[in-house]
């Protein structure tokens, strides 16, 4: 069943058939989740709220694209919202590891300290930089896909990518450097 | 789910195969490849049993939460359509009052001269009628020039009352004459002939 066939059945009224959608785009979108979020907890809420909010406007998708590119930007952006909610608040628990528990707690927690400032230099990254990073590495969606997701021009997209990635080598530059 | 890595030919150059923002991206996007939850599928379902059917059209468009979709498109949408919306009120009243005030000009222009026309008219031949008859003109000719002083041609040529007013008395009063030449209403022309006169003098 293609997008469009898909998105016509469920405002129809087949709730289940939004169940084919959310078991194919589930893996993706919580994956994304995660690399944005960096705690597997609020990525299952983020993951799981995305999927509602995207069902509630589901009768705005114009068919223009995949769907799949589609849900992935409410994702993003609902989980970039989550992260700037969560660091409003204080956090007084030190980030974990996504990576595989060192036997060495050190390089544990080196690794998560690494892994917390590739979130954050993406997360500090101004719009529309943000959003096409995040979606090219964390949402892994061509740039293609985002073109025809965020209905810009595919050049523009990797006008964008680039200098996103400048600003953010830089970014990490200096995070490496403290 | 198999990862598509990213190449640098994607952006058409200019970027560096061993870019070390691209090198970290990359890095972490391999660490972080959990999988979904098992019930993700469920749970999901479950808040979605709750929700209503989603609207089409223009409705599910305006009721779109903003993280959907394309928020600042979507604002600027409304925006456009309120402004749209706020000139054409605003249009509206102000060629109401345009054409109110257009309205108010033209009645009030074709009515008001009337009266003052007929007003400043309507006395004159009264006035020059009824002294007429109680004067006498030779007199007052020969006495006015020579008071006010003023060019031969005006009492030669018109006759008329101020000038004649204070013949019959004898005395020429050359401010008499002139408040009753410059005032044309009739009210003041039978006191200032009964008045005058040369009596009370």
């Amino acid at each position: 069943m293609d997008d469009r066939s898909l998105v016509a059945t469920v405002l129809d009224g087949d709730r289940d058939a939004f169940r084919i959608l959310v078991e194919r785009e589930q893996v993706a979108v919580y994956r994304a989740c995660l690399r944005i979020l960096g705690r597997p907890h609020d990525a299952e809420d983020v993951a799981q709220e995305s999927f509602v909010m995207a069902y509630r406007a589901l009768g705005s998708y114009r068919g223009d694209g995949p769907l799949g590119g589609w849900l992935m930007r409410i994702a993003t952006r609902h989980a970039f919202r989550r992260l700037g909610q969560r660091r409003d608040a204080a956090e007084l628990n030190p980030e974990i590891g996504l990576s595989a528990p060192a036997s060495d707690p050190l390089t544990a927690l080196l690794s998560g300290e690494r892994e917390r400032a590739v979130r954050l230099a993406v997360a500090g990254l101004r719009e529309p930089y943000r959003e096409v990073v995040a979606l090219r590495f964390f949402g892994e969606l061509s740039l293609d896909a985002i073109a025809t997701a965020t209905g810009r021009p595919l050049n523009t997209v990797k006008t964008h990518l680039r200098r996103g990635l400048e600003r953010l080598r830089a970014d990490l530059g200096r995070e490496v450097a403290a | 789910m198999s990862r598509s890595p990213f190449d640098p030919s994607e952006v058409g150059g200019g970027l560096d195969p061993r870019d070390p923002a691209v090198e970290e991206l990359e890095r972490y996007a391999t660490i972080a490849t959990d999988q979904a939850p098992a019930d993700l599928a469920d749970r999901v379902m479950s808040a979605v049993a709750a929700e209503p059917t989603p609207r089409r059209g223009l409705l599910a468009w305006l009721t779109t939460p903003p993280s959907a979709g394309r928020p600042f498109a979507r604002f600027a949408r409304v925006t456009a359509l309120a402004a749209t919306l706020v000139l054409a009120v605003a249009g509206a009243l102000y060629a109401g009052e345009l054409a109110q005030l257009v309205r108010d000009f033209t009645v009030g222009s074709s009515s008001e001269p009337s009266p003052s026309v007929t007003e400043s008219f309507e006395p004159s031949p009264s006035e020059s009628v009824s002294p007429t008859p109680s004067v006498t003109p030779e007199e007052s000719e020969s006495e006015s020039p020579a008071e006010s002083g003023e060019p031969s041609e005006i009492p030669t040529s018109t006759p008329r009352p101020s000038t004649s007013q204070p013949s019959p008395t004898g005395q020429p009063s050359p401010t008499g004459s002139e408040e009753e030449s410059k005032s044309p209403s009739p009210s003041q022309t039978p006191t200032e002939t009964a008045s005058p006169t040369p009596t009370s003098t």
